[in-house]
């Protein structure tokens, strides 16, 4: 008998865990009648396990918070990353003897890197993780080829459904053997107050402001305005509260999961970009050999913009306000729709917690 | 109840049992949102405390193995009468411990194979390596050679259960042909230079 008459459909694609690896194991899952197949596909050798559905004893799919780690990695290294080769660039024309190397080169460089560092934490943005679980008599296995909460739900279903066709369904007598839910007080965080309905102002204010920092960032690389110089600064401060209101307005209210991450983590940009900014400013002001050439500032504002590490900065600010702005807008403006034909239909909007 | 508690995913601290007529709910641990289904085997007796086969009485066919117990199925593959703990379901069919185990160690049972080697991505494996060790010409041809042994010895035999592993055969033949055709120029190359130099002297 061949395996392929046995395992007649495939119910995943062969799938990495999310997060870094470099044994690249994947894992896929096929159904036969009477059990489902786990097949774990190392570089060298494919190894199986089979839960059967007659001795399957629960199933259970847990969200977790890997994802969140893994934005937070390829996002800070590629603040890093980009930061870092920007320094370099200056340090290295500024070094005694040398042959001024051309800094645009490490302004691309940096860019390329960043955008290669977002990447290497994209799995992190392919949305919320999760671990199945699969409890047997005599052990308990875990299905890694169910890694993704969204996407893996209805398969979850699917075979939480072959089951019950195997087993039948726990009868009301039976569910009570388990353990009487109502004897037992119910688990605390389900005892908290209703969410809070935030209309999304602040967020609507940030991501706004963000994309309108993109457009100001974009003019002053080709526009020596002072007057968008100080609307720029405007602008910084601006995006500093609208930052600070979401973040504190968002806890505890409706607004969903995916947009609270995206806040936490366009303010965690907000605060160490503008922090880095200011610490690359000043750094420069005092230790860049500047010298005023003229008795109008702005000449010599003019003179520091055209500097390829503050291009570089200003190319990086660019990608971020437009990476987090855009999908930050458009998820702003998707909540607050929803919010408001809840409104008009006299509903309660739920949410995520 | 025969189930033992089950476990968070995230954290792996033990689930209340209370949740488990829930269906969902979070973790009172690490708060992680769950969902569950619990199935009747949870409270099924363990497995064996009911298998035990009746004795034979007289006048009845007795099990092959266990000729104090009663026969009560027929080995498919070599007709043996067998008992209750000895007959054991395969794909439809009833086998005997014994057929079992000549199938899985023939490989006629993929419902009982555990894991295969991967033989032509070992063999692409070695020959890259052979490839990378150019300046070290004996190890990469040897390598490159193994490479293209294995993949041949190898081409026969199916590395995945169910996957048709296309390429990989041909790009472990070449990469090891290559590793070994350079490796084998590098060392007669160093060779002739040895020689040429001892005859200079």
């Amino acid at each position: 008998m061949n395996a392929s008459d046995i395992y007649t459909q495939r119910l995943t694609r062969y799938r990495t865990r999310p997060g870094f690896s470099i044994s690249q194991t994947k894992y896929g899952l096929w159904l036969a009648d009477d059990h489902l197949l786990q097949i774990t596909r190392g570089p060298y050798r494919e190894s199986y396990q089979r839960f059967y559905f007659r001795d399957i004893q629960a199933l259970s799919l847990t969200r977790t918070r890997t994802h969140r780690i893994l934005m937070a990695v390829g996002t800070l290294g590629a603040i890093l990353l980009a930061g870092g080769l920007l320094l370099l660039g200056p340090i290295l024309q500024s070094a005694p003897g040398a042959d001024n190397p051309d800094t645009v080169v490490f302004s691309v460089l940096a860019i390329v890197i960043g955008f290669a560092a977002l990447l290497g934490g994209f799995p992190g943005f392919m949305g919320p993780t999760c671990v199945c679980l699969v409890k047997t008599p005599i052990q308990q296995g875990r299905l890694d080829a169910l890694c993704r909460w969204k996407r893996d739900l209805p398969i979850f279903e699917a075979l939480c459904e072959k089951v019950v066709e195997a087993q039948g369904t726990l009868s009301e007598e039976a569910a009570a053997q388990l353990e009487a839910p109502q004897s037992v007080a119910p688990p605390e965080r389900e005892a908290v107050a209703p969410l809070r309905a935030e209309p999304g102002h602040w967020h609507l204010a940030l991501y706004g402001l963000l994309f309108v920092d993109a457009v100001y960032t974009a003019a002053i690389l080709y526009v020596a305005n002072p007057f968008l110089d100080l609307l720029g600064l405007v602008v910084s401060a601006c995006i500093v509260a609208a930052a600070i209101g979401a973040l504190a307005v968002q806890r505890r209210s409706t607004v969903p999961r995916p947009l609270r991450n995206l806040t936490a983590g366009a303010a965690a940009y907000v605060v160490v970009f503008f922090f880095f900014a200011l610490v690359v400013g000043q750094t420069a002001a005092v230790f860049g050999g500047f010298e005023q050439t003229s008795s109008n500032p702005w000449s010599a504002t003019e003179e520091i913009r055209s500097w390829a590490l503050i291009i570089g900065l200003n190319w990086v600010s660019i990608a971020f306000d437009i990476l987090l702005g855009l999908p930050g807008l458009a998820m702003t403006y998707d909540y607050r729709r929803k919010l408001h034909r809840a409104r008009q239909a006299g509903q309660l909007y739920e949410g995520s917690r | 109840m025969s189930m033992k508690r089950l476990q968070c995913g995230a954290c792996r601290a033990d689930l209340p049992q209370s949740v488990y007529a829930l269906g969902a709910g979070e973790c009172a641990a690490c708060g992680a949102p769950f969902v569950l289904q619990v199935f009747p085997a949870a409270l099924a007796p363990p497995a064996g405390k009911d298998a035990a086969a009746p004795p034979a009485m007289e006048g009845e066919s007795a099990c092959y193995y266990h000729p104090s117990k009663k026969a009560e199925a027929v080995c498919a593959a070599s007709g043996a009468f067998l008992c209750r703990l000895c007959a054991i379901e395969v794909g439809g069919q009833v086998l005997s411990p014994q057929a079992v185990e000549e199938a899985v160690r023939n490989k006629a049972l993929p419902q009982f194979e555990s894991d295969r080697p991967r033989y032509k991505q070992q063999a692409l494996f070695a020959g890259l390596v052979g490839l990378a060790f150019c300046l070290v010409p004996l190890v990469g041809t040897v390598l490159g050679a193994g490479a293209i042994g294995l993949a041949l010895w190898g081409r026969r035999k199916r590395g995945c259960l169910l996957d048709a592993e296309r390429g990989y055969l041909a790009a472990a033949i070449l990469t090891g042909a290559l590793a070994f055709v350079i490796n084998i120029t590098v060392l007669i190359s160093l060779a002739g230079a040895v020689f040429s130099t001892m005859g200079d002297l």
